[in-house]
């Protein structure tokens, strides 16, 4: 089992340091001043979704948060949890998709390990990924760095990672055209960096999606920041199972998405770099109070603040 | 600029021009709550205007004797409990329902009936929560149940109706209410006719759509009859609300329900204010099937829930608000809905 | 109190169902609360019910204020 296992990963995702099997992986040095390093844990029910799977979020989410410091990722380690009995065939297809999204994210994999839990002891498969990349120098992107008249952008439909997610559930028996928007990002902060973009804050609006993300922006700052109600992208599909079951879409989690908080005059470099769903959706206002408000079309104003738990299908 | 945002701007200059007087309106519906909330309709008022949220969150009016009956079938293993995901988190003891794995989230009574036929070997029970607009469609799904002679389907009837709810309401000397916004989808059942009773209280009431512009206009009017010194009953969502409603729904949900007294969380026992399955359905009353008998639960202590509902109190006014009761950790079920006076109050203030 | 939402009647799928879309989302539901009801109706769901027909406008304006709205802006109601 475990030779199968192993010849599985090795032969999907050997690069020259991993097959190498040392008890540790040996680099090249990046000659980089400044290192970021992260690590997340994926326990995803289910593990395939429209739009991706668990071994697309495991290098999209690790990759993603490497590089809203601006840092390139440069190598991953990768765990797996299995629950014995777990089947082949998926296992592979997961190993497949995380070759391919480490490829296309321009990151290897160097180092790894696999544990076999008792069947009954585990959903599966977890995975554990943990990233280190370089920061470039003179390149200085924090949730700490809003600054008052900053552009705040969205790159792209809010929520449609949460939906897809509902969906392949089952808790709602509806057909919808929304897929995950799980991808790994980094390339395009990368370009942008190229170009010296002067970028202030990234952040990736995961679990309580953009309002909480921004929320916190907003208190790491200590700036008023508001956001406009006719500027948010929604999918219309996202947009209507809101209104079905009651979800405000600024509080789903999305996969493939950054908030990115820059000067004006950077705004049309970061539009055009992410597409024509990116957009600009509010202002970073005055600092001093960390408060996160929304403008409704006509005119009102209310305060909005984290998502404190996840949300239900209700019926009221 | 679009029709409805002018429509609104004016709206909003106009209540600003006509209102003159103070006055408290309360919305009977919590998903109007919501809308008041999500719309910032309170930051396009003058200050002489006062809205105020009224009991009809289903979930907030459930008490705790009830919320301990359904975590009695919860925790019986071999049963599957079906609710609405609003009840998911509402607290009784230390305890809720999402601590369960045989608690399933439907979308639909339906959904439930799909699961009893999928899972013969296990009693399906569904939680019944709502008022006039969700009762109709249990009564739906305990009449197919019998039509399929489904033996293994049961529902704990925890319905309320609006209008004695209302009437106690009205008739407190210190809950002070001017005018009401009514529930709009609760009406599209009834009808505008069965909110006439609001009259008997010196009180006037608009029903309305949940969009800005409507409870913008809806607002409008009310202020207008109350400067007036006129009583009214208006429907101004008649695009859904006929005079009379839709009267196979209620003659289904008396086909299969008979009014019975019933507890509001705060407010207490209320004669004749809820549903009860009649005893022709009694083999799908998960109450007399199982012969669940639970002791009564006391409210919280500290919790003014009750009093936020009879439009007494503001959340701000209770001492657990923000503290020890947010919506990550409620103890009322006002915090735990997410239509709930309090945890609306919280999320959007 | 509750949340209902208007949708689209696309076909009727057998006895006391229909499949409705909402821009994007399909789905299906029970019409036995609301048995006349024809394709390309619009109707108010809430639960997996239909409940009520929706009027295709508004047909009646409540407000008289919206008279005047209606004749600076030259629109027809």
């Amino acid at each position: 089992m475990h030779e199968l296992i192993n010849g599985l990963i090795m032969n999907n995702l050997k690069n020259g340091i991993l097959e190498r099997m040392d008890d540790s992986a040996i680099m090249e040095n990046m000659h980089a001043g400044r290192i970021a390093m992260t690590t997340d844990s994926y326990v995803v029910n289910p593990m395939f979704f429209r739009g991706g799977d668990i071994g697309r979020l495991c290098i999209s989410g690790t990759v993603n948060d490497l590089a809203t410091s601006g840092a390139i990722p440069y190598a991953l380690s990768l765990s797996f949890i299995l629950e014995e009995g777990m089947d082949i065939g998926e296992l592979e297809r997961i190993v497949k998709s995380i070759a391919s999204t480490a490829t296309e994210a321009g990151v290897r994999i160097v180092t790894g390990d696999t544990k076999v839990v008792e069947k009954g002891k585990g959903d599966g498969l977890y995975i554990n990924t943990c990233g280190i990349g370089h920061i470039p120098d003179g390149v200085d992107i924090s949730t700490y760095n809003a600054k008052e008249n900053d552009d705040v952008i969205i790159t792209g439909y809010m929520g449609n990672h949460e939906v897809a997610m509902v969906k392949a559930r089952e808790l709602i028996d509806f057909d919808i055209d929304v897929e995950s928007d799980v991808a790994p990002l980094n390339k395009k902060i990368e370009a942008l960096l190229k170009k010296n973009v002067d970028i202030h804050c990234i952040k990736d609006p995961t679990r309580g999606g953009v309002a909480s993300a921004l929320f916190e922006i907003a208190e790491h700052s200590k700036c008023e920041t508001t956001i406009q109600e006719d500027a948010l992208p929604v999918h219309p599909g996202v947009r209507s199972v809101c209104e079905i079951v009651g979800y405000d879409p600024l509080y789903l989690a999305n996969e493939g998405k950054y908030i990115i908080i820059c000067p004006s005059g950077s705004t049309k470099d970061v539009l055009l770099e992410f597409g024509k769903d990116a957009k600009v959706i509010g202002k970073v206002g005055k600092t001093g109070e960390a408060r996160l408000l929304y403008e409704t079309a006509y005119g009102g104003i209310r305060r909005m603040g984290m998502l404190e738990t996840t949300q239900l299908p209700r019926i009221c | 600029m679009n029709d409805t945002v002018k429509k609104i701007r004016i709206l909003k200059d106009k209540i600003k021009e006509i209102s003159q007087k103070d006055i408290s309106i309360m919305e009977v519906c919590g998903t109007h709550t919501m809308s008041v909330a999500r719309f910032a309709i309170k930051s396009l008022l003058p200050d002489n205007i006062n809205v105020i949220s009224g009991p009809g969150c289903p979930v907030c009016v459930t008490s705790g004797t009830d919320i301990e009956t359904a975590l009695t079938m919860a925790r019986d293993e071999s049963k599957i409990v079906c609710t609405f995901g609003d009840m998911i988190k509402v607290p009784s003891q230390g305890d809720n329902l999402g601590n369960y794995k045989n608690v399933k989230i439907v979308y639909s009574p339906l959904d439930s009936l799909k699961i009893a036929k999928d899972n013969p070997d296990k009693e399906v029970v569904m939680l019944g929560i709502g008022f006039e607009t969700t009762a109709p469609l249990i009564a739906c799904a305990i009449k197919a149940a019998k039509q399929m002679a489904l033996p293994n389907f049961s529902v704990i009837s925890m319905h309320k109706t609006v209008p004695i709810a209302m009437g106690a309401i009205l008739s407190d000397k210190d809950a002070k209410i001017d005018a009401l916004i009514l529930p709009g989808h609760v009406s599209a059942i009834t009808g505008r006719k069965y909110f006439d009773f609001i009259k008997d209280y010196e009180t006037s009431g608009v029903i309305s759509g949940f969009e800005a512009l409507d409870i913008m206009e809806c607002i409008y009017l009310l202020v207008d009859l109350y400067n007036n010194e006129k009583l009214d009953v208006i429907n101004n969502y008649s695009r859904i609300v006929s005079e009379h409603g839709n009267k196979l729904a209620m003659d289904t949900m008396y086909d299969v329900f008979e009014t019975c007294d019933s507890g509001w969380r705060g407010i207490g026992t209320i004669p004749d204010s809820g549903l009860e399955i009649k005893d022709e359905y009694a083999a799908f009353n998960a109450r007399k099937k199982f012969g669940i008998n639970v002791s009564e639960v006391l409210d919280p202590p500290g919790c003014r829930c009750g009093e936020i509902l009879m439009a007494k109190a503001k959340p701000s006014d209770c001492g657990l608000f923000g503290k020890n009761c947010t919506p990550a950790n409620p103890v009322g079920p006002c915090m735990v809905s997410s239509e709930g006076t309090c945890a609306a109050f919280y999320k959007y203030q | 109190m509750c949340l209902a939402v208007p949708v689209k009647v696309l076909e009727k799928t057998g006895k006391s169902m229909a499949r409705v879309e909402m821009d994007g989302v399909r789905l299906e539901v029970s019409t036995a609360l609301c048995p006349e009801i024809n394709v390309n109706d619009y109707v108010i769901i809430h639960a997996g019910f239909i409940i009520e027909k929706l009027e295709h406008e508004d047909v009646q304006e409540k407000l008289a204020l919206w008279e005047e709205y209606y004749e600076k802006t030259g629109q027809k109601k």
